[in-house]
């Protein structure tokens, strides 16, 4: 079964707490640009869209394929994309390989990181107050995904044949 | 206190008269005024304080104020507290905006920033960790509150900035000019935005890369995971969760602030909105509009429920209007209502006409208040005598305008009616009209200790760094225990709650001491006649008039609590002392006030 923190940016309202349980968990300090998912916040005529990114745990990780020293490797409970400390010699070649931007270096140990999940209880998830991160079974999340595209189609249907939309 | 740890540890300070940029170490201050607002306030003590020094002049300071909780993992931890001088009142100026300044502030190795002097010509700060510039703001003076990011990103090609900046408003010196940081929320009271707009300093640009140490992570993780998880349990923030800020309205109603017609007005909620909020804050308390043909934009709920209560207007799109446009020019939409209300009666009474205004002013015309809306930002005809404040204004008009000036001090208030329940709070401390302290207690019994009550759960927060509406205050469960314990496992220094609520009264002294130096005295912690006996035009509000002897009984005790001298209403030199004020109280001696 695998597991994957879901991101919905329609809910994420940029307020970083996730970034804070994240730095604070994982390095002791309060300290966003150590935290291993960043929020991506767009300003624009008072208006501010928000999203958080982070490792969407790829069937084939091109971090672990860019990686020159194998020190990046699936493990741990969740099967997340860790990082052996001792191998990683902070190329940078995994944060510019990741099509997600969600590989990075620590900058206080310039060692490479990215969202270990937690050992399969990702502390953001727990503090996110809007539901913009969720830890999900991917198959689920999957089905669920496909009823609420088809929901288009058949709204459309059901429109065509003169009901009421959503009806 | 002093501590390796949540503080960033330094204090920015920026001349810009000679363009000089320099830090000082903030554990000077820390030791009695731990941080935040006590720190800002002791800044603006000691550097603006004498009556000699003019708000919008050279040697008045602007500080930007942050606790040793702001930037951390604790609920409510990204807001911003500004101290300085007030040009509207004279007095102590204090005013505040969420977002996350501050936090990022912090994170650039600064707990305040401290701006000082006059720029000869328009400019803008930027700071980027240890790199502070003072730039030209050739390009972006007059740009109103929503131009005026995009042109410093712009500028500067680097999206990840977080800002505070004047719209025209704060250039233009209106006496109640707002400053407005990332995400649009504006430090609306007192008229700090006007100080920043003396000092030509346009904006502010912060990017911070740094962070801040915990002494105990583990138990400081727990620590404010558990106020998280309380806050989000609480009731008000259930309700917040479905309704957004709109929920206060409820705190309006309750109070007899609001009546049912203005609440079915906030009810046709608009469709489309989305809620947004500030750093580290599960709350989410802004609301996020399209407003055709002024465009998007953030709307608290005291922007409109305040409008809709003073002038009347019910309609929902005109007050995300007039609110959008006050927040473009960047001005305080609670003082525009106290405004509009005062001119509206005027009007009514025929003491100004069309030829004074341009064009007829009523109640519920909202066109006629969007026009003096712009016409209050562009200093325009009789905008430019509104811009001056209240106070101002109807020295200007004369004509006997002031007495119908009722709500003279500009204190947050609502209809007449209301007065006699709110106005012996709102009226008495002219200190207080900075919209930081609020009390609703209807009743006389027990009033006094209620208000001190609230003051000290909001300066707590003011202190601490983090929001004062997750207090106790707001009915949210961060309280003093609360923050003792967060503070004492994160600084990894013992800091008990009966020494934090030290603290806040030591500052709260402070405070009084700064006004006091300023002139104020016992007569003043009193509102204008009219309170006593105005009864609305043609009598609409009969029996709205406050009991005199009962508001001075209220002040007697108020007071007695506050160890204040019943007569002056100045700190007692043995309060001040006993809280380690010597140094104020001699002060205080040597401007033969004590």
């Amino acid at each position: 079964m695998r597991y994957i923190i879901s991101i919905d940016p329609a809910a994420c309202t940029g307020c970083r707490i996730c970034e804070m349980v994240c730095s604070l968990s994982h390095t002791g300090t309060c300290w966003p640009e150590r935290s291993r998912l960043r929020v991506v916040s767009e300003e624009a005529d008072g208006r501010i869209d928000s999203v958080p990114v982070l490792c969407m745990r790829c069937e084939v990780p091109a971090c672990r394929l860019a990686c020159p020293t194998g020190a990046t490797f699936e493990g741990g409970p969740a099967g997340a994309l860790l990082v052996a400390a001792e191998k990683c010699i902070g190329c940078s070649a995994c944060v510019w390989a990741c099509p997600f931007g969600a590989s990075t270096l620590d900058p206080a140990t310039n060692v490479a990181h990215r969202c270990d999940q937690c050992e399969g209880d990702p502390r953001c998830v727990r503090h996110c107050p809007t539901g913009a991160l969720r830890y999900v079974e991917e198959d689920k999340l999957v089905i669920a995904e496909q009823r609420r595209k088809a929901g288009v189609f058949i709204g459309l249907q059901r429109r065509i044949r003169g009901e009421e939309p959503g009806a | 206190m002093k501590s390796d740890y949540l503080y960033a540890g330094k204090i920015l300070w920026v001349d810009l008269t000679y363009g000089k940029v320099w830090t000082t170490p903030t554990v000077a201050y820390t030791e009695r005024f731990l941080g935040g607002k006590g720190i800002g306030v002791r800044i603006v003590w000691e550097k603006s304080g004498l009556p000699s020094v003019d708000p919008l002049g050279l040697d008045n300071v602007l500080s930007f104020n942050s606790g040793p909780l702001t930037g951390t993992m604790m609920p409510g931890s990204g807001r911003s507290l500004i101290s300085s001088k007030s040009p509207l009142t004279g007095l102590l100026g204090m005013t505040d905006f969420g977002g996350s300044f501050s936090p990022e502030l912090k994170y650039a190795g600064y707990d305040h920033l401290v701006i000082t002097g006059q720029a000869a010509e328009p400019v803008y700060l930027t700071i980027d960790n240890e790199e502070v510039t003072i730039r030209s703001a050739a390009n972006i003076w007059g740009l109103d509150t929503f131009e005026t990011p995009k042109a410093l990103r712009r500028e500067l090609k680097n999206e990840e900035i977080k800002w505070a900046c004047i719209g025209p408003a704060g250039e233009r010196l209106i006496r109640f000019a707002t400053i407005i940081g990332n995400t649009m929320d504006s430090a609306g009271r007192t008229g700090l935005g006007a100080v920043m707009g003396s000092k030509k300093l346009k904006a502010v640009a912060v990017r911070g890369t740094g962070g801040l140490r915990v002494d105990s992570p583990d138990r400081f993780y727990e620590v404010c995971a558990r106020t998280h998880d309380a806050l989000k349990a609480s009731d008000p923030y259930k309700k917040i969760k479905d309704r957004g800020s709109t929920h206060g309205v409820d705190t309006y109603m309750h109070s007899g602030l609001a009546q049912a017609k203005d609440i079915q007005a906030l009810g046709q909620r608009y469709e489309g909105y989305q809620k947004t909020g500030c750093f580290s804050c599960p709350l989410r308390y802004m609301e996020e509009c399209r407003t055709p043909g002024i465009s998007d934009g953030i709307v608290f709920y005291q922007w409109y429920a305040d409008m809709a209560t003073k002038i009347g207007v019910r309609d929902m799109m005109t007050l995300q209007k007039l609110a959008l446009c006050i927040n473009k020019y960047g001005y305080d939409a609670i003082s525009f209502g106290d405004m509009m209300a005062w001119a509206t009666e005027l009007y009514e009474q025929t003491i100004i006409d069309e030829k004074d205004v341009g064009f007829p002013v009523a109640r519920e015309d909202g066109e006629a208040y969007l026009r003096l809306a712009e016409m209050i930002a562009k200093r325009e005809g009789f905008g430019d005598v509104l811009a001056e404040g209240l106070i101002r204004a109807a020295r200007t008009i004369g004509r006997g305008s002031e007495r119908y000036a009722v709500r003279m001090t500009q204190p947050i208030d609502k209809e007449p009616e209301e007065y006699k329940r709110t106005a012996q709070f709102y009226g008495h401390f002219a200190e207080g009209i900075t919209g930081t302290r609020l009390a609703f207690p209807i009743g006389d019994a027990g009033k006094a200790e209620t208000i001190v009550h609230a003051e000290d759960a909001i300066g707590r927060a003011e202190i601490v760094g983090t929001c004062k509406w997750h207090t106790e205050f707001s009915a949210l469960p961060v309280t003093m225990d609360v923050h003792a314990e967060v503070l004492s496992i994160g600084l990894g220094k013992e800091i008990t709650a009966d020494e934090l609520s030290r603290y806040q009264r030591r500052v709260c002294q402070l405070e009084r001491a700064f006004n006091c130096r300023e002139g104020l005295r016992r007569q003043h912690d009193t509102p204008p006649d009219q309170y006593f006996t105005y009864s609305g035009p043609e009598g609409r509000f009969e029996d709205t008039a406050m009991d005199r002897s009962k508001f001075e009984v209220l002040k007697d005790r108020y007071y007695q609590l506050r160890g204040w001298d019943l007569t002056t209403g100045v700190p007692t030199r043995a309060t001040l002392e006993s809280f380690g004020l010597k140094d104020v109280a001699d002060e205080l001696e040597r401007q033969g006030i004590l």
